[in-house]
């Protein structure tokens, strides 16, 4: 009866409105150079938060930087309309982003990348303060990072942790003890069986991924993430040796996809149709506010390729296929 | 999950007891007058009851309905003010729930 998600979701519905529309990615993506493109987006809701970006000699930096802030606007409106129970399953859903930046700092910390460019590839959002990622950045090695981020990493901190802790050395290893105990967090803090059954859709899709991605070595039970629906441990085991049959017919389009990207590509589209239903199913739930974080995502990952697209000059097909794998 | 329902349960019993409790006192109160004077009464005892009942019902669902309506609307009016006028139509349409109770009413005492 008195749901404050009637409230917060009021808001949401609105924010989403104010997102960049297919019709105007579109044309983003179908301007000829650089400035076209900015010119293009300064007529969108970003425009706000363009900044130095449209100043004359400014590059992907600026962009980067203007499309960052909006990204980090949007995600401090979202937390600061919620509070209490609602609040901490805003912040459960944000833990997202935590998991995102917490693998991109694993990556670039056991590639050897450098601080700037690892940092580059953060997501300002989560629950870590950006100034524990950026020093998180700075780590020689994967147990350094974990120390740092145990201290002021939240959830995932403390995960990673205990994945080093217990011996997880390729970068595998580690991802799915993220996954794994990422998705163990969020399944214990949200309520709405409409966002359940988002995740648990979401499990089933990570566990084919990595399925398809243990395909040719020793399938090994500890990589599978418990908590789907649709994928079980033996299902997993079978899809890993080298089967491509499973039980709901949707996922079958993971299995049988050519090549690991288009079976992410895949993957991705069932998890943004999965969404849009939950918020069509989710009126007086967190089921507006999850939808909503996946379009932003999406929209600043694909103005970020486009962007890219347009500063290096790429073709019109190659960023045709880079977008849909976006 | 079940206490949470619990509660909500009685939480709403508490808010809308009083105003059921008014609404049956008022139409037994005229029910009481009216079957006072003669069998012929009790027609227009059991007429009175119906108009109570009917202008009751119609304000309790009205209140029903625009209360997630009124949240949702304010939502909405703090991200857009410029959408007030819409949001208010669309919270005012469950007042037709207690026009509809007051015609019910006005025929039933007519």
């Amino acid at each position: 009866m008195n749901n404050p998600y009637g409230y917060i979701n009021g808001r949401v519905r609105m924010m989403r409105t104010a997102l960049v529309e297919s019709r105007a990615l579109d044309e983003a993506a179908s301007t000829v150079n650089y400035q076209e493109f900015l010119r293009q987006i300064s007529e969108t809701p970003l425009r706000e938060d363009l900044g130095d970006a449209t100043a004359q000699g400014a590059g992907l930096g600026q962009l980067d930087e203007a499309l960052s802030r909006n990204y980090l606007k949007a995600i401090t409106q979202l937390r600061s309309i919620a509070t209490g129970q609602p609040a901490r399953e805003i912040e459960a859903l944000l833990l997202r982003y935590d998991l995102q930046n917490v693998k991109t700092l694993v990556r670039g910390v056991q590639t050897g990348r450098s601080a700037d460019d690892i940092v580059a590839g953060l997501i300002p959002a989560g629950t870590i303060p950006w100034s524990v990622l950026q020093g998180a950045a700075q780590s020689a090695d994967v147990p350094g990072l974990a120390q740092t981020l145990s201290v002021a990493g939240g959830k995932l901190g403390t995960i990673l942790r205990a994945a080093v802790a217990g011996g997880a050395s390729s970068l595998l290893d580690v991802e799915v003890a993220l996954d794994q105990g990422y998705y163990r967090a969020v399944l214990a803090g949200v309520r709405g069986t409409n966002v359940r059954r988002y995740f648990t859709r979401e499990i089933d899709v990570r566990n084919l991924l990595i399925a398809r991605q243990l395909r040719g070595g020793a399938p090994n039970a500890r990589y599978f993430i418990p908590g789907g629906r649709d994928v079980s441990e033996a299902d997993f085991l079978r899809i890993a040796g080298g089967d491509n049959s499973v039980s709901s017919p949707e996922l079958q389009a993971i299995t049988e996809a050519p090549d690991l990207g288009s079976a992410e590509a895949v993957a991705r589209r069932l998890l943004d149709e999965a969404s849009r239903n939950v918020a069509m199913a989710d009126a007086l739930g967190p089921g507006v506010a999850l939808d909503f974080l996946r379009r932003k995502e999406q929209e600043i990952a694909r103005m970020r390729l486009i962007g890219r697209a347009k500063y290096y000059g790429l073709g019109k097909d190659e960023l045709q296929k880079e977008l849909e794998g976006a | 999950m079940k206490n949470t329902a619990y509660k909500n349960s009685t939480v709403i019993a508490a808010k809308y007891l009083p105003a059921l409790a008014v609404m049956t006192f008022a139409t037994s109160a005229f029910a009481q007058e009216a079957a006072t004077s003669d069998a012929g009464a009790t027609a227009s005892g059991l007429k009175a009851i119906g108009a109570g009942i009917a202008l009751g019902l119609g304000a309790v669902g009205t209140g029903l309905a625009q209360g997630p309506i009124g949240a949702a609307a304010a939502g909405v009016v703090a991200e857009r003010p410029e959408k007030f006028g819409q949001m208010a139509i669309w919270f005012f349409i469950p007042e037709t729930l207690v026009i509809f109770g007051f015609v019910g009413f006005f025929l039933l005492r007519g």
